[in-house]
This record gives structure tokens, C-alpha cells and sequence, in this order.
């Protein structure tokens, strides 16, 4: 193709005077509202369309709270968005600083999308506020710590937490976590013996405890429990990931689940490794 | 020409380049549907999908996320238990796991460093100055003198200007002293500013206001010979003493000699003019290496009558 192609093609497409320019500007820009509207009209679903109408005739901080809220539920895959969330989130907090549970949500979507950073600046100014009054914003706090690397901070928050609400399992799975990164295995143990008694057929737990059984040399009982988490995934399906992991996509829960499996197998063939290893001896 | 409606303008304006427009309103559209449509299809994957922390020995820890939103508190929990208890799966009743001697009732707290659940008393941290050894919390920072070993506090020894009072260092200021050299008995120390005495030398002839004494010079004492005159073949007297000398000859012309550095002793015979000399050798050292002094002994001369 030469350049004389490419001149011919302008011309035929932009068969313009220099007099005609300014006509030509206002065609294309009319042209360009014209597509935003279609995609508009034709593209964003009717409930972002209404919702958007309903927050321009009436933008308050609550409404804005509720449309976020909306957009970052794992039970209905359609209303799934986190940036639509994150977008009103902003805009409550921005309205109405002290709304509560406005940072708190914040801080998830922030954690989410790995910013982790902002995600701690958040959740700091929601225990700030609200205190114990949001007994999980310390569980959030801990789980960010934890991501963070800070993992005698994470300790603390959780140990918090768990005098708050101890009747749940996750809580005393991820502070068995932070326990393991901090090189108290002997901590983890005795937690997660203890909620084993009220999740006895727990994945999470079941793997946490096995770890950390591993960990204190005990590989006939790591060997025990990784069995049994490896028999207790078999039941997670994608629901019960989503209440795992509120606040995700429920598009990938499989991946999540995936992910998993792939993990407690590892776990499974490294403690299987060891204890015929320490049989042999 | 100008039109003056500005309307009708623009309308104008759209039906003269609308073919053009319809090209670039169906690309822009395009372009959107290949940028957006592969993201709205896939899902948004965050940071936990497909997280899992190593432990210390390798194994795969995957932390869960409940209850993380507002509404679903109570979700991942396990029966609705009042405060203080847990669900127990086996009976299927809420009860306190907490079975120590601190758990409330129990007329204990729990150790520093431990808060109470009624999963027990579970870490939290150890506080400010303190480390986690095993499963207590002690004493990091160990006191003045003290080395942190085996989970306590062993001691070490105090540093300068430190000493141990009732197990601990205690601060000593300490002394001042001039420097200067001293005697002590026939011994010479010096002592230096910190006080510290050390011995210089052993004095050989003493010590007098902090310097060694000298070595003495000799000194006769006596020496007398007598009588210096005698009739011929009598006999004389020779008596010396001399001190601060090794030893001393006493010798006459005659042949007599005697040694010491005292002594009182008989001539032979004098026949004829004798001389008597005393001869001594000083310390090493002494300003005078040695001394000597001579006495003549006559003879009265006899008359023969003719």
C-alpha cells in the first residue's frame, strides 16, 4: 500500500475545504455524544441506569452507601462490581464521613483490589470511630495486617476479635495463620484443637491444624487432620465459598475452590512425604 | 453568508459531513465493545482467590475472609451461642472451652500477654520489653550486668565503675587521687590518679619521702694506732672501725696484716720506723669507691757511750 492509498482514503472519507472545518468539528463531537448515549442506553444495565437517575435526583450519603452495598454482593453474579461499588463507597464517604460501616467497606474494596495501604488507612479511621461497636472491622484489620506482613499487629487484632465473637471459625482460622507466620506453633495448635470442637468437619481449620501440628513435628496427627480436610473439601461448594469469602466475584468462586484443593494436595503430598520418611527410620 | 440561527446551523452541520460521523460513531463503538467485553466476561479476581501463605516448614496456610461484610456477621459462625461460649459440635450444646484455672471462675487471670476467650486464654502479644519464650511472655531487656539466656536473665558480670549490691550493679563513683610515689617500709610504690598503688622497687638502703635512699658513703670510724712512738721490739696497739664498706685490709711494713672491717689487734715487734695502712672498699655504687688512712710508727733511737 503506498501513501497515495492512504491521502485518497482521507478524501474520500474527509472531503473537507478548509472553509468546511469547523462544520466538520461539530459533526464528529455530535457524533461522539451520540455513541456514548447508545452505549448507554443499549449497554449499562437498566439498574445502573436507574440507579444512576435516582442518586442525581436525590444524592445522599445512605443511598450512595446502599447502591455500593448492592454492587459488592457474592450472592447474585449480575449485581457483581467492585468498581461500581468503590465508586459509591467514595461517594458516601466523601458526603458523610462518620456514615457507618462506610470505611469498613472501603477498606475491603481497597484490600480486594490489593491496595493495601489505603485499605489499613480505612479501616484505622473506622476502629477510630466505631470502636467495638463493628467488632469485624478488627477481623478486617488483622486480615490486611496479615497480607501486610505485620503479623504481631494481626495477632493482636484477632485476639481482640475473638473476645468479641468467638463462635466464629474464620477468625480463629486466620489467627491460627498470623500465629504460624509469627512462629508461635504451639499457640495455633491449641486454637484451632479448640474450634475444632465446634467445626469439627471445617476445611479451613482442618488444614490450619494440620499445618500447624506439622510445624511442631507431630506427623502422625498433621497427617490425620490433612486427610480429613481433604475429605471435608469435597463439601465446599461454590456457595459455601462465597460465604467463605463474602465480597468476591462470585464469577470466580471455582477458582477460589480450585485454589484450594491445589493447596491442601500439596500439603497432603509433603506430610504424606514425611511420615513415611519418618517411618523408614 | 452568516445564518443567524444558530439551530439551524448546527443542523446543518450534521446533515453536511453525516457520513463521515456514521463512520466514526460505528469505530468508537467498536473500540469500546474490544476494550470492555473481555473484562465483563471473565470476573474480577482479587487478591485472596488464590492466596496461600507458606508456613516456616512449607506447608500451604489459606487464611478464609468472614466475616469481613457487615451483613454477613454470623454467617461463619457455628450455632448462635451467648457471650462467652461456643457451640460444641459432640454435644451439640454451647459451653465454655475453657478449662484452666484462669478462665473466669476459675480465681485466675491470664498471663501476660494473654487475653480470655472461651477458647481459653489465647495470645495476643507480649507487651513492650517482653518476648514470647515458648508460650510466656519474659523479660527481654535484661538489668545492668545480666545476659538474656535460656529465658532468663543470667548474670554476667557489673561493667566499670559498677559493683554487685544485693544482685544488682550499682553505680561507684570513682576516686580521685594525686599521683605520687611513697614509701612503705624499705618499698617504693607509686600511686596514680585512679588511685591505683603499684611497687616501684625494693629500696637496698630504705626509703625516706618517696625515693629510694642512695648508697651510702664509707666512714671510718675509728682508727688509731698507738703508741706511735716505742723503744725498739715493743709493740703497738692497731684499733679500727669503719662502716658502709664490703671489707677493709689493715697492713704494716713489717708484714703484719689483719682483715675486717673492725678490729682491735697487737703488732709484732717494732724494730724499725713502720707504717700501718688501712685500706677499705665501698658499695657498689657509693659516691667514694674506697678509703684509706696511714699511721707511722717510730722507733726512739738508743745512745751508745764511748
Amino acid at each position: 500500500m503506498s501513501m497515495d492509498f492512504f491521502v485518497n482514503l482521507r478524501r474520500r472519507l474527509l472531503p473537507v475545504q478548509k472553509a468546511d472545518h469547523s462544520q466538520l468539528i461539530v459533526s464528529l463531537l455530535t457524533a461522539a455524544c451520540l455513541c456514548v448515549l447508545a452505549v448507554y442506553v443499549f449497554w449499562v444495565p437498566l439498574v445502573y441506569r436507574w440507579e444512576d437517575f435516582m442518586y442525581i435526583l436525590n444524592p445522599t450519603p445512605e443511598r450512595a452507601f446502599e447502591y455500593g452495598e448492592r454492587h459488592f454482593s457474592a450472592t447474585d453474579p449480575k449485581e457483581y462490581d467492585i468498581a461500581r461499588s468503590h465508586i459509591f463507597f467514595s461517594l458516601a464517604a466523601r458526603q458523610d464521613t462518620k456514615l457507618q460501616y462506610v470505611h469498613h467497606e472501603l477498606a475491603r474494596v481497597f484490600f480486594l483490589e490489593g491496595n493495601y495501604q489505603r485499605a489499613l488507612a480505612e479501616i484505622n479511621t473506622q476502629i477510630e470511630q466505631e470502636g467495638d461497636k463493628t467488632p469485624n472491622s478488627y477481623y478486617i484489620r488483622g486480615l490486611i495486617e496479615g497480607f501486610m506482613g505485620d503479623y504481631s499487629s494481626s495477632i493482636r487484632d484477632y485476639a481482640h476479635f475473638l473476645q468479641l465473637d468467638p463462635n466464629d471459625w474464620a477468625a480463629v482460622n486466620d489467627y491460627a495463620w498470623v500465629l504460624l507466620k509469627d512462629n508461635h506453633p504451639e499457640n495455633a495448635v491449641n486454637i484451632t484443637d479448640a474450634a475444632l470442637r465446634s467445626f469439627p468437619n471445617n476445611p479451613w481449620i482442618l488444614n490450619t491444624n494440620a499445618t500447624a501440628y506439622y510445624e511442631i513435628g507431630d506427623i502422625q496427627e498433621a497427617k490425620k487432620k490433612i486427610e480429613a480436610a481433604s475429605a471435608a473439601l469435597e463439601g465446599v461448594t461454590e456457595t459455601v465459598w462465597l460465604h467463605a469469602y463474602p465480597g468476591n466475584d462470585p464469577k470466580i468462586a471455582r477458582l477460589g475452590i480450585q485454589s484450594f484443593r491445589h493447596s491442601v494436595e500439596a500439603n497432603m503430598h509433603t506430610i504424606e512425604s514425611a511420615s513415611t520418611s519418618t517411618a523408614q527410620k | 453568508m452568516k445564518h443567524r440561527n444558530p439551530v439551524h446551523a448546527f443542523l446543518k452541520s450534521v446533515r453536511a459531513y453525516k457520513k463521515q460521523a456514521l463512520v466514526f460513531g460505528i469505530g468508537a463503538i467498536a473500540l469500546l465493545a474490544i476494550a470492555v467485553l473481555p473484562l465483563a466476561s471473565k470476573g474480577f479476581v482479587s487478591t485472596e482467590v488464590r492466596f496461600a501463605d507458606l508456613s516456616h516448614k512449607g506447608l500451604s496456610i489459606v487464611p478464609a475472609s468472614c466475616p469481613s461484610s457487615p451483613h454477613f456477621v454470623g454467617d461463619c459462625t457455628q450455632g448462635s451461642c451467648p457471650p462467652g461460649t461456643v457451640f460444641d459440635y459432640s454435644t451439640g450444646t454451647c459451653v465454655s472451652s475453657c478449662t484452666t484455672p484462669v478462665c473466669p471462675g476459675g480465681g485466675g487471670e491470664c498471663p501476660l500477654g494473654y487475653v480470655y476467650t472461651p477458647y481459653g486464654c489465647v495470645y495476643s502479644g507480649c507487651p513492650s520489653g517482653y518476648v514470647l519464650f515458648g508460650l510466656t511472655c519474659v523479660v527481654s531487656s535484661c538489668p545492668l550486668g545480666y545476659t538474656f539466656q535460656g529465658g532468663s536473665c543470667v548474670f554476667t558480670g557489673c561493667p566499670a565503675n559498677y559493683v554487685l549490691q544485693s544482685g544488682t550493679c550499682v553505680y561507684v563513683a570513682p576516686p580521685v587521687c594525686t599521683a605520687a610515689y611513697s614509701c612503705v617500709g624499705s618499698n617504693l610504690y607509686f600511686t596514680d590518679a585512679s588511685c591505683n598503688s603499684s611497687l616501684v622497687q625494693s629500696c637496698s638502703y630504705g626509703c625516706t619521702s618517696g625515693q629510694c635512699n642512695p648508697t651510702p658513703s664509707p666512714t671510718i670510724v675509728t682508727w688509731k694506732v698507738h703508741p706511735t712512738l716505742v723503744r725498739k721490739n715493743d709493740t703497738v696497739l692497731v684499733t679500727w672501725e669503719v662502716q658502709n664498706v664490703t671489707s677493709c685490709t689493715v697492713t704494716g711494713d713489717n708484714g703484719d696484716s689483719w682483715s675486717g672491717t673492725s678490729g682491735s689487734q697487737t703488732s709484732s715487734p717494732i724494730t724499725s720506723q713502720t707504717k700501718y695502712t688501712l685500706s677499705c672498699v665501698a658499695y657498689p655504687g657509693a659516691p667514694i669507691p674506697w678509703v684509706d688512712q696511714r699511721t707511722t710508727v717510730s722507733v726512739i733511737p738508743g745512745f751508745i757511750e764511748q
